[in-house]
């Protein structure tokens, strides 16, 4: 009887030991300005083809589905904003295991672009926390991008200089982002997954080339909605994981 | 007998004896809260510079309850001094306009309050900072957690200045006395109301029935050289992208008129007598100016289109008026 019992609980405690369900990890996005591999900082001047010194000194998007591939949706809607250091965005409860890469839209839906920001707390991305929504249009810019360019390569307030503000937002403007590049969520770890966005393709990709010194306001205005246009096509294909 | 023609006119319309009997519906808010505690917290923060990122300006800034609720500059300076592009309108009787700004593209009084709250060259103030300020006094914050209970956020700041504009009425003038038949009209009243309904004139074309305003969007002309964002203003346009809505303006009401000047939405007639002429002239130059008439006044008719016109101002907003000088 002794035996037998002495099996029973041998047993027990072998099959509590072997789980089947792996622990779940967890997946950190986070989001950089990059210029041929190596970081941008907001604030710090840099060159480009379009310009000769450009200093970026505000940068904020909305995304939104954001998607890992084989997992689902890992969030309806965050916005990314450099300024408040709110680039990161971690996940939690992934399955352990491989996924063929992550996709979302910069930019909203249409049924996000028509929500009203009181209907959300302060501090949610609908919100008005955050310096994106266009109050006379009820609706939200999807990408805020301000600076400063000049076409002398020195930023010193003289006559060469310029500012950048490029506002697009409008129905019918949000991209598909697709990054195909997969990853390996592990175990009770965190991964990163870093989606860098070129600073140079900005102002060169399939939107069409911008000519900074001359096209460089942009509220999706009819007067400049077509820079709003190429400037959005531009963004979402300039990013990509690093 | 063209008095008595008025006359008859005027008892013919006169069959109410209350404006709310003509007016519209006020378009319904729901303010989550008991409408006058509310009211009570807007009427002290729309008067506060703590809602603006420099807290150098408040709502009543640009809407100067002495200038019915409108502006006496053309244009109105925001935060950091930054001077916005349009005239402020009156905020009388919003309670019963559905769609606001010269876009037309807000509807309700809820999200019109946030506009200027958050536009950059206006009060420029996120929630965050401002949920901050106001949980930093004392008084305003136990007054928010009578009212709207100890969870109260921003969306309970925008609705108190909702609750507030609510009670922002003015159908108290002398063209709803004599509507509510408990005043009789005066020959020139009579004699400028009928140029004001006149074919010839066609003002109430677009400034019709009681609160003396369409809900259409029209083009008179104006310059167009007002610059915002780097293009020109659009009016209805910037919001539709159709050409054909290029520099189409909302119209104003009238009440109070007498009181709200500069007008037209970029404030560049200084005075009543010269939106007056302007109209005489058949509006502005542009060739798209959709107004269909030029007329000529002789003195006496100056005069009695003057008269109807200031008889839409109310007493309140009289006596507001009056209590600034």
């Amino acid at each position: 009887m002794k035996k037998i019992l002495a099996t029973l609980v041998l047993a027990s405690l072998l099959l509590t030991g072997c789980k089947d369900d792996p622990e779940p990890g967890s997946m950190m996005v986070r989001f950089s300005m990059n210029q041929n591999g190596e970081a941008v900082n907001l604030n710090e001047t840099f060159g480009t083809d379009s310009v000769a010194a450009l200093r970026i000194e505000a940068l904020k998007f909305y995304i939104s589905s954001l998607k890992l591939n084989g997992h689902g949706q890992l969030a309806a809607v965050e916005v990314v904003d450099f300024s408040e250091g709110r680039v990161d965005f971690t996940f939690n409860n992934i399955e352990a295991g491989s996924y063929s890469g992550l996709n979302f839209t910069l930019g909203l839906s249409e049924d996000q672009n028509a929500s009203n920001p009181i209907d959300y707390a302060t501090g949610h991305p609908l919100s008005a926390s955050w310096g994106l929504y266009w109050s006379w249009a009820m609706k939200y810019r999807f990408v805020l991008l301000e600076g400063r360019g000049a076409t002398d390569g020195t930023i010193d307030g003289s006559s060469s200089d310029f500012f950048i503000a490029l506002h697009p937002g409008a129905d019918g403007l949000s991209q598909y982002v697709n990054l195909d590049q997969g990853i390996t969520v592990s175990e009770g770890t965190t991964v990163i997954y870093d989606v860098a966005i070129d600073v140079d393709e900005l102002w060169d990709g399939p939107g069409g080339y911008i000519d900074l010194p001359n096209e460089n306001q942009s509220h999706t205005t009819p007067s400049d909605y077509y820079l709003a246009e190429k400037f959005i096509e531009n963004f979402a294909a300039a990013m990509h994981k690093r | 007998m063209r008095i008595l023609l008025g006359i008859s006119l005027v008892l013919g319309l006169s069959q109410c004896s209350n404006p709310q009997e003509y007016l519209p519906e006020p378009h319904p808010i729901d303010v989550k809260a008991d409408l006058d505690e509310a009211a009570q917290i807007g009427e002290f923060l729309f008067s506060s510079p703590m809602l603006s990122l420099d807290s150098t300006i408040s709502c009543s800034s640009c809407h100067i309850p002495q200038f019915a609720f409108a502006d006496s500059a053309r244009v109105s300076s925001g935060v950091h001094a930054q001077a916005g592009f349009r005239n402020s309108p009156s905020l009388f009787n919003v309670a019963y306009k559905k769609h606001f700004f010269a876009e037309g593209g807000v509807e309700g009084l809820e999200r019109a309050t946030l506009a200027p709250m958050l536009t950059n060259f206006e009060m420029s103030l996120q929630a965050p900072e401002l949920m901050s300020r106001i949980a930093s006094n004392e008084t305003l914050h136990s007054n928010f957690v009578e009212v709207f209970g100890e969870d109260y956020d921003y969306a309970h700041v925008v609705r108190a200045l909702v609750a507030y504009q609510f009670t922002l009425r003015s159908t108290d003038s002398k063209y709803d006395r004599i509507m509510m038949n408990v005043e009789t009209p005066d020959s020139l009243w009579l004699a400028g109301k009928e140029l004001f309904e006149s074919d010839r004139l066609d003002c109430s074309r677009c400034h019709a029935g009681p609160l003396q305003r369409d809900t259409l969007y029209h083009d008179l002309g104006l310059p167009t050289d007002t610059v915002i964002e780097g293009g020109p203003d659009y009016g209805r346009g910037r919001l539709t992208h159709n050409p054909e809505d290029f520099f189409h303006f909302p119209t104003p009401s009238l009440r109070n008129v007498e009181l709200t000047g500069p007008y037209m939405h970029d404030g560049s007639i200084p005075t009543l007598d010269s939106v007056i002429r302007f109209y005489e002239a058949g509006g502005g130059p542009r060739e798209t100016n959709s107004l269909r008439v030029s007329f000529e006044l002789n003195d006496r008719e100056r005069e009695a289109l003057m008269a109807f016109l200031t008889s839409l101002t109310g007493e309140e907003a009289r006596k507001l008026n009056l209590s600034g000088n």
